[in-house]
């Protein structure tokens, strides 16, 4: 048995991979059997156990009962959307503005960034008293911006435009489907906030900075880690059942928008023209915009019966 | 209960539980013994198994002591679990009665 307090409180922080429920049943159980499995002396938990921990709390997050994606679980994840889009977005708008306010800098299509985030802004601030005028003002901003890309549309659509296109969209269901900010600002903690703004952020600085240069191998593993780390930052800090389907609604924007920056990666690097966006790179959209309906309607449904 | 064959470390937990309730860390050390040392269970991995065989019913919690200023909570097979650890060991030894006789033949030929 290994009393001691360092050890304790490294085991306690991998115990965060688990559940909040899981943790309140097992926590301190678990620490009984991962002291007395730990030799004297020792001051780390050994590899294998934190790579047990860690496998271990996320076989419980992604198979627990009830976190299917089929209850009625849809208007918490929806109301966190309508927040999440909107404070991402302008934590990288904030970026890129600030980045401007510099002399002498210009970046190509920094301007891109505003119209959208303040139509993704806008809504949710209204919904915090009016949520019917919140979802129509969105759906208004949404038809406002596909009118103003269409008009101006000379080639194809863009990867980027395409996630802006389908942000907005998603935006009105949010906030049609869902209790609204109110709630969402219940169910999220500040550490969710903090990992929001922080996706919004590094948006932001890699608008500015993002290396060009980069492989399309190194470019995807960026792309991959980024998107995995806010994944694993909502999944952590939101209940299980409420980020599964928080990712399942991100990820309708977030791949037109991963697809456009592979593509525009390879372009700049040489290694392909910039051809217009590929209509396959719609297709997950679509997979992903009907699962996410069609599961919301299911649980609609659910949710009167019950 | 599907008719899938159930995972080895399920397999062992339940036939350590057959022996009567016992604690996360008895598990542990009785699945190791009687897998000859063969199958070593962690907390993460242990515990994962035991909140779901709990929650399909085939265990339950028996009691709780602190010993040592630490929780100990004791788990005992439910009959459900009885059950399904009964059907598996009779699928089990039905295939191993069909290979023994067939690597007979094998030999004899």
């Amino acid at each position: 048995m290994n009393d001691s307090p360092v050890l304790e409180r490294r085991y306690r922080r991998l115990l965060v991979w688990f559940p909040a429920e899981h943790r309140r049943e097992y926590a301190e159980e678990m620490m009984s059997v991962l002291l007395a499995a730990t030799p004297e002396g020792r001051r780390w938990p050994r590899l294998a156990d934190a790579l047990d921990l860690m496998m271990g709390g996320l076989r419980a997050r992604l198979g627990r009962r009830g976190a299917g994606l089929s209850d009625a679980r849809w208007p918490d994840a929806l109301a966190v959307c309508s927040v999440a889009l909107p404070v991402t977005l302008l934590a990288a708008l904030a970026v890129n503005y600030l980045w401007n306010l510099l002399p002498a800098l210009d970046f190509y299509g920094v301007s891109d960034f505003y119209l959208p985030a303040l139509a993704l802004a806008l809504p949710p601030l209204i919904a915090l008293r009016h949520r019917r005028a919140a979802a129509l003002a969105a759906l208004v901003a949404a038809a406002w911006f596909w009118f103003l890309l269409l008009g101006s549309l000379t080639v194809w659509i863009d990867g980027l435009e395409a996630s802006y296109c389908v942000a907005l969209l998603v935006q009105v269901i949010a906030l049609a489907g869902s209790p609204g900010p109110r709630r969402a600002a219940a169910i999220m903690t500040w550490k969710t906030w903090l990992v929001l703004s922080a996706a919004g952020l590094t948006m932001g600085a890699a608008s500015i900075y993002y290396p060009w240069s980069l492989g399309t191998w190194e470019a995807a593993a960026v792309v991959f880690a980024f998107l995995a780390a806010v994944g694993a930052g909502l999944v952590v800090t939101l209940p299980t059942p409420t980020a599964l389907r928080l990712l399942l609604l991100l990820a309708v924007p977030a791949v037109p928008c991963a697809v456009w920056v592979l593509q525009f990666t390879a372009a700049m690097a040489g290694n392909a023209s910039q051809d217009p966006f590929p209509v396959l790179a719609f297709l997950p959209v679509l997979l992903l915009a009907c699962a996410s309906a069609a599961a919301a309607w299911q649980a609609r449904g659910g949710s009167k019966t019950a | 209960m599907t008719n899938q064959a159930m995972q080895e470390p399920t397999f062992l937990i339940l036939t350590a539980l057959a022996a009567g309730a016992q604690h996360g860390y008895g598990i542990m050390t009785d699945v190791a013994r009687i897998s000859g040392d063969r199958v070593r269970l962690r907390a993460g991995t242990l515990y994962a198994a035991l909140d779901r065989l709990r929650g399909d019913g085939l265990i339950d919690a028996d009691r709780e002591e602190i010993v040592d200023g630490r929780l100990r909570r004791y788990y005992r097979l439910t009959p459900s679990g009885a059950d399904a650890l009964a059907a598996e060991t009779a699928r089990m030894r039905s295939n191993a009665a069909v290979a023994t006789r067939r690597l007979r033949k094998l030999a004899s030929t």
